[in-house]
């Protein structure tokens, strides 16, 4: 679970057969698309046949059509004017039957690669949304967004350029290797050795290039980071006076990053001649000794003419070999990576042929049930309770005390190490996990809202709400008043983590967003304290409206929801230390009236003190 | 990305180096989606950037210089191959002779070795001045934006200044890494190959140009539609991954809501969006190199067709004719490359003029405050903080804050208290001169803010922010955050003053505990301590607390309630808190109203004045103003929702497993 952290395998290498398994699983992603790939492989071996039609057509035309021959060290020629013409027309109709199979095999080539990708991308998002808190609460963002862009677009690249070019290139590289041999197997192994060099060169030079392209993408994600970091802290760097020091962070990574660009430049710098220099050295050998075997008989002008032809169609496709080649590995640690996530399988799974009772009541029981992330070191343990429906359940205990652990195990987005929840007497875990949450909905302390209009916000959890159903539990959650103030109403747009709305807003919204759930169970994570007055009491009031008829949970730290709650669970160290009501619970004395104590007491004295509190109680209701 | 196609219609070259660059890492920056996509494309030439680019260069001029001559010398030395290879062939059918033959391939040995020479000296020579450019020209960019201040950073958003940063300056080093030298490359290349084909026959030559207009009207056309595909797999792409993104951070609210399926079906479209526009690019991109085959082997017949019949004709040398032949059907290849390039190169250029413009407009956005040319450092001062009939604005005509007149004693500790809007902030923010004020002035122990260096401004200040932003690094590094020369043993004290010390010892490598990003391995309250000991590590006189205490949990602010009341001893403070209760025990509380102080006092002259403060206070606990609002009539359309769910559940239930199947994206995975 823990894998999807920093020290993912991102720059190991993979062990020979590990690599062609996962190789075989990237391919069989393919497969779906086996009549592209059948296509494309026809469309690769007629654009190698036509490539090297062209140069035979070129040979043809001078040695038949021109019939250029030497004869005592003078050219000799006769022109056949019909066949000229139709060496012209069969070289021009070659071309066009290159330039449409290439034309298909290049796109079908994007195409499966795309296609693949489209697939990847789907499945890593269901996988992902499917996973439970579990994998969540130990997995980065950042890395599985590496996984799902760069490793999917090696994947993407592996298939179009490892898979179909490398095959292109093979096919090439072997036929015009037979014509030559054909036809001078001297000239052809010179030229050939070159061509050879050329290659094994490529791939050399792309293996060195690997580490520093690693480096320089790296350095890039660092430069990201301080960058954004800066600017998203801004105000902090600013009330701290650490432009300068900033400005050094950056400075080194930006000095890293441009010193390994440098060193890929350098790599390129050096190779890029040199692969130029080989190709134009084939191209000097064939001249000089091509020449000789026309001027001794053993070759004719044609021949030379095809030779030279195929050195010019060879040169980019062997250059890139290396890079080809290398795509492989690549393809492979990235697949290992992308099927680290999509073998997650999610602990929470539903049981075939759960079926929901046909009327929720809301009645939720736990039975001894303890709870552990890593089997030594248990985070709840004991807990045993019951909420009749339209019970309102208060938990209380420090942080790390097991509160939201206990809530969590409510709408299953963990299961249970032992013990059992049930709902309406019914394991959670026998339910469907979809009627299941629909029956629990969650006010969460840190309210998470979507860049999307507020509208949409509102229904997140029923797409299919009518305006006039927005607009009601809107209402009943006291944020309508503030949404028609806003110029676009419900169509304004929430930007980026809704930075645009304060905590009490947010909190409203994520009211609304539960009332149209509709559920029996409500879950309200209510630690956030600190809102102004007017908020507070706008929030106690879309509260109230929200618990009416359901069972609600509330993980409180506010007087009034503990005086009202029906049970008071208090919490230790994953342990249920206390329980009952309010005022019990204070004679009790222990850790209830220590927390009284500390943190309940203020708001007491405020009440007691204030004189219209009669008045708010009577407006909530 | 965007120069895939052209990486791939331009060879291999340029795909070997494609593994790192190009904006893969879009999605960090996926923020700016609404930013600049419909400025990707500049004018072709805009002198005026030109002219600035000019700044950068400078240093390197010689070193560019020498790399445009190798430049020149590289693309006399490979088309001049063409001539030679002419020449050999000529030679050899004339008289076949082989000692010509000899020398002959000497000469061209002695050419390539000159050809790769040069390349490798433009190449070398571009590395060492291109990278240091682009860095200079980012650091510039990031020193610039640290200067900026708040006023500047109220107006944009942080993901569009970004781009800025990472992928327009990434666009420029395209250009100046290898977009600049093969322009004129191409160009020398162009007219040396034209001059090398006219000598060797110039009739011939004419031929092939002829078919020059087609390929440069196609490509044209291409290049055009091209750029729209291209540009709309950017846009694609960084939708896929935002949404990805965003839906990967709330996840916890996608399954508590049931939305995974229907959050499913929106994926899919936009990831089939980004399919689209990918297969549409890719259709283009597929088509442009066959184009230019089928147009060289045009050019090609054309050639052998009329030197066939000039050969006949007899108005050609036989030996001549054949070896031209031979010379242009190499030689053919060498001119419509830098033809079809500087097609490819046009497109570059013109998202490099974008991108060159907005990252001037930045660094051309001037800092409104800076140290005064005579600004002191501001000497050890005992917190005695005035405004002096102060004003502000932030907007020209628009005041936030009116002729405010305070005046906070050494050690005082005041709370600010007012609605949203009522200047609160503003109010702090001039302390540390974030703003300029528009009238009056603020001064520190007798000196105007404006008239001490910056630097040693917030030395005296600590503030701590609603939001306490950490950065990465270790616990110790952020706490450090706040005095670099600080020792980790006055860290770890200044965390015991706030009492963060226990719990931080008690994290996996205490002080030396990575944060994970954002903090989030950290509670919001543990958050908070750490900024507030990152606060006082420079023993500041004057400390502001600016909603400090807002998004921590009760439990955690009782904890950081009794870190205040140790850190305020002997420092001046200002508070702002919504919360009452905090700030009941302060010397002093200032009532704010629409930027004007409404009333001043301790806690319990304010609830004896009984004014806007005791009407607030008694609000906490009781706010009177009920929204009204039809509550029946609401949930009567909440009750027949439920109705129409279950109706809908119930007849949904009969058609689920045949329907799902279908709705799901072909997805037959495990």
């Amino acid at each position: 679970m823990t894998a999807l952290t920093a020290n993912a395998p991102s720059g190991r290498r993979l062990r020979v057969p590990l690599s062609i398994l996962v190789i075989g699983r990237v391919l069989r992603f393919a497969l779906p698309y086996w009549k592209g790939l059948t296509i494309t492989a026809i469309a690769i071996l007629a654009t190698a046949g036509f490539a090297m039609a062209t140069p035979w057509l070129l040979r043809w035309a001078i040695d038949t059509a021109i019939s250029t021959n030497l004869v005592e060290g003078e050219t000799v020629i006769s022109i056949t004017g019909w066949l000229v013409a139709v060496a012209g027309l069969a070289l021009v109709g070659a071309a066009v039957l290159r330039g449409a199979s290439m034309f298909v095999q290049r796109y079908l080539a994007e195409w499966v690669g795309q296609t693949v990708a489209y697939d990847l991308r789907n499945a890593i998002y269901q996988r992902l949304q499917t996973l439970s808190f579990r994998f969540h609460d130990g997995a980065e963002t950042g890395q599985i967004m590496v996984r799902a862009t760069q490793d999917v677009e090696v994947v993407r690249m592996f298939i179009n350029f490892g898979g179909v070019q490398l095959t292109f290139t093979l096919v090439l590289g072997i036929g015009t290797l037979a014509i030559m041999l054909a036809i001078n197997w001297q000239l052809a192994l010179m030229v050939w050795a070159f061509l050879m060099i050329i290659a094994i060169r490529s791939a050399f030079v792309s293996r060195r290039l690997r580490p520093i392209w690693n480096d320089v993408q790296e350095s890039q994600a660092q430069l990201g980071t301080v960058l954004q970091e800066a600017l998203s802290g801004i105000r902090v760097v600013k009330a701290f006076g650490r432009a300068e020091f900033e400005g050094e962070k950056f400075g080194k990574a930006a000095g890293f990053l441009q010193r390994r660009s440098y060193d890929a430049s350098m790599v390129q710098a050096v190779n890029m001649p040199m692969m130029t220099m080989l190709g134009a050295a084939a191209i000097v050998v064939t001249i000089w000794y091509g020449g000789r075997e026309v001027v001794n008989g053993n070759f004719t002008v044609g021949e030379l003419t095809m030779f030279l032809m195929f050195l010019t169609v060879l040169q980019m496709p062997i250059r890139g070999v290396g890079w080809m080649v290398m795509m492989v590995p690549r393809a492979a640690t990235a697949g290992v990576r992308i099927f680290e996530i999509l073998d997650q399988e999610s602990e929470v799974q539903e049981r075939e042929g759960a079926v929901a009772p046909a009327h929720p009541q809301g009645h939720i029981k736990f039975d001894q049930v303890s709870f552990a992330y890593d089997p030594r070191s248990p985070v709840l343990g004991g807990i045993d309770f019951e909420a009749k429906p339209g019970e309102l359940i208060a938990l209380l205990g420090l942080t790390g005390s097991g509160k939201s652990t206990v809530v969590n195990l409510i709408p299953r987005f963990y299961d249970v190490s032992a013990g059992r929840v049930s709902f309406d007497d019914q394991d959670v875990r026998d339910w469907p996990l979809e009627a299941l949450r629909q029956q629990v909905a969650i006010v969460q302390q840190e309210v998470f809202l979507f860049a999307a209009s507020l509208k949409e916000n509102i229904a997140y959890g029923r797409p299919d709400a009518t305006d006039e159903e927005i607009e009601a539990a809107a209402k009943l959650a006291r944020i309508h008043n503030f949404v028609q103030r806003l110029p676009d109403g419900y169509d304004t747009w929430v930007g980026e983590r809704g930075a645009n709305f304060s905590g009490g807003q947010k909190q409203r919204i994520a009211i609304a967003r539960a009332l149209l759930m509709d559920p029996r169970v409500l879950i309200f994570d209510d630690s956030t304290s600190s809102v102004d007055a007017a908020t507070e009491f706008e929030i106690q009031q879309a509260m109230a409206a929200l618990m009416r008829g359901r069972t609600t949970f509330v993980i409180a730290h506010r007087l009034r929801s503990l005086r009202e709650a029906d049970q008071i669970l208090v919490l230790d160290q994953g342990q249920i230390v206390q329980r009952g009501q309010h005022e019990d619970l204070l004679q009790q004395g222990g850790l209830y009236s220590e927390i009284y104590e500390l943190e309940l007491r203020d708001q007491e004295s405020a009440q007691t003190a204030e004189p219209l509190e009669a008045a708010a109680v009577g407006g909530s209701s | 990305m965007g120069m895939m196609g052209g990486g791939m219609a331009g060879g291999w070259s340029s795909n070997l180096g494609g593994g790192g660059s190009g904006p893969r890492s879009s999605w960090a920056s996926s923020a700016s989606m609404s930013d600049g996509w419909d400025n990707e494309y500049g004018s072709l030439y805009n002198p005026r950037l030109v002219r600035r680019f000019g700044r950068y260069i400078e240093p390197h001029k010689r070193p560019l210089l020498a790399a445009i001559i190798a430049n020149a010398v590289f693309a006399v030395a490979f088309n001049i191959q063409v001539l030679v290879v002419y020449r050999a062939l000529q030679g050899a059918l004339d008289n076949g002779v082989l000692s010509e033959l000899n020398r002959i391939a000497i000469a061209f040995g002695v050419i390539v070795a000159v050809s790769w020479a040069a390349e490798f000296l433009r190449q070398w020579l571009m590395a060492n001045v291109g990278h240091p450019i682009l860095r200079r020209m980012r650091q510039e960019v990031f020193d610039h934006l640290m200067r900026l201040e708040h006023r500047f950073y109220d107006r944009g958003e942080v993901g569009a200044i970004m781009s800025r940063v990472t992928s327009d300056v990434q666009v420029l080093q395209e250009m100046l890494t290898s977009g600049v030298l093969t322009v004129i490359g191409d160009i020398f290349g162009l007219a040396i190959i034209m001059v090398v084909m006219l000598i060797i026959d110039w009739q011939l030559a004419l031929v092939s140009f002829a078919v020059l207009p087609i390929l440069i009207v196609s490509m044209a056309w291409w290049s055009k539609r091209a750029r729209r595909a291209f540009l709309e797999t950017r846009v694609a792409i960084a939708a896929v991954n935002s949404t990805l993104n965003e839906d990967l951070n709330g996840v916890r609210v996608v399954q508590s809501l049931n939305r995974e399926s229907e959050n499913a079906r929106r994926f899919d479209r936009i990831n089939n969006w980004n399919l689209r526009a990918t297969r549409r690019a890719g259709l283009l991109s597929a088509a442009i190199m066959p184009l230019v085959e089928i147009l060289i082997a045009l050019a090609t017949a054309l050639i052998i067709v009329v030197a066939a019949l000039r050969l006949s004709g007899g108005s050609l040398d036989e030996a001549a004719g054949v070896a031209a032949i031979i010379a242009f059907a190499i030689g053919i290849q060498r001119f419509f490359d830098p033809v079809r390039d500087l097609v490819l190169q046009y497109t570059m250029f013109q998202r490099a003029m974008a991108g060159a413009e907005r990252v001037f407009e930045v660094l051309d956005t001037d800092p409104e405050i800076e140290d005064a040319p005579d600004a002191r450092d501001l000497p050890d001062v005992t917190g005695h903080v005035q405004f002096d009939n102060v004003s502000l604005e932030y907007v020209d005509g628009v005041r936030v804050l009116f002729d405010l007149d305070l005046e906070v004693q050494p050690g005082e500790t005041v709370a600010l208290v007012g609605e949203t809007g009522a200047g609160k902030t503003s109010i702090t923010s001039l302390i540390t001169r974030n703003y300029e004020v528009t009238e009056g002035a603020v001064r520190i122990d007798g000196h105007d803010v404006r008239e001490v260096t910056r630097a040693s401004l917030v030395q005296r200040v600590g503030v701590v922010l609603q939001d306490p932003f950490l950065f990465s690094g270790t616990v110790l590094d952020n706490i450090l955050y706040g005095n670099l020369n600080a020792t980790r043993e006055q860290a770890i004290s200044a965390a015991a003053v706030v009492g963060a010390d226990e719990w931080i010892e008690r994290l996996p490598q205490s002080y030396d505990t990575p944060l994970a990003e954002r903090a989030q391995n950290l509670s919001i309250g543990q958050r908070q301590l750490i900024a507030f000991a990152r606060a006082i590590l420079s023993d500041p006189r004057i400390l502001v607390l600016d909603e400090a205490t807002a998004n921590v949990d009760s439990q955690t602010e009782a904890l950081i309630q009794q870190a205040i009341a140790r850190v305020l001893r002997g420092r001046t403070a200002f508070v702002i808190a919504h919360r009452l209760s905090t700030i009941r025990s302060v010397d002093r509380i200032i009532v704010l109203e629409y930027g004007r102080i409404l009333e001043q006092g301790s806690h319990q002259e304010l609830l004896e004045l009984d004014g806007e403060y005791a009407k607030l206070y008694r609000m906490m606990y009781a706010a009177q103003e009920s929204v009204e609002f039809d509550e029946d009539a609401a949930l009567a359309v909440l009750d027949r929702m439920r109705e129409r769910v279950q109706a809908n559940g119930a007849a949904a239930a009969n058609g689920a497993n045949a329907g799902a199947e279908s709705n799901e994206p072909a997805l037959a995975l495990d």
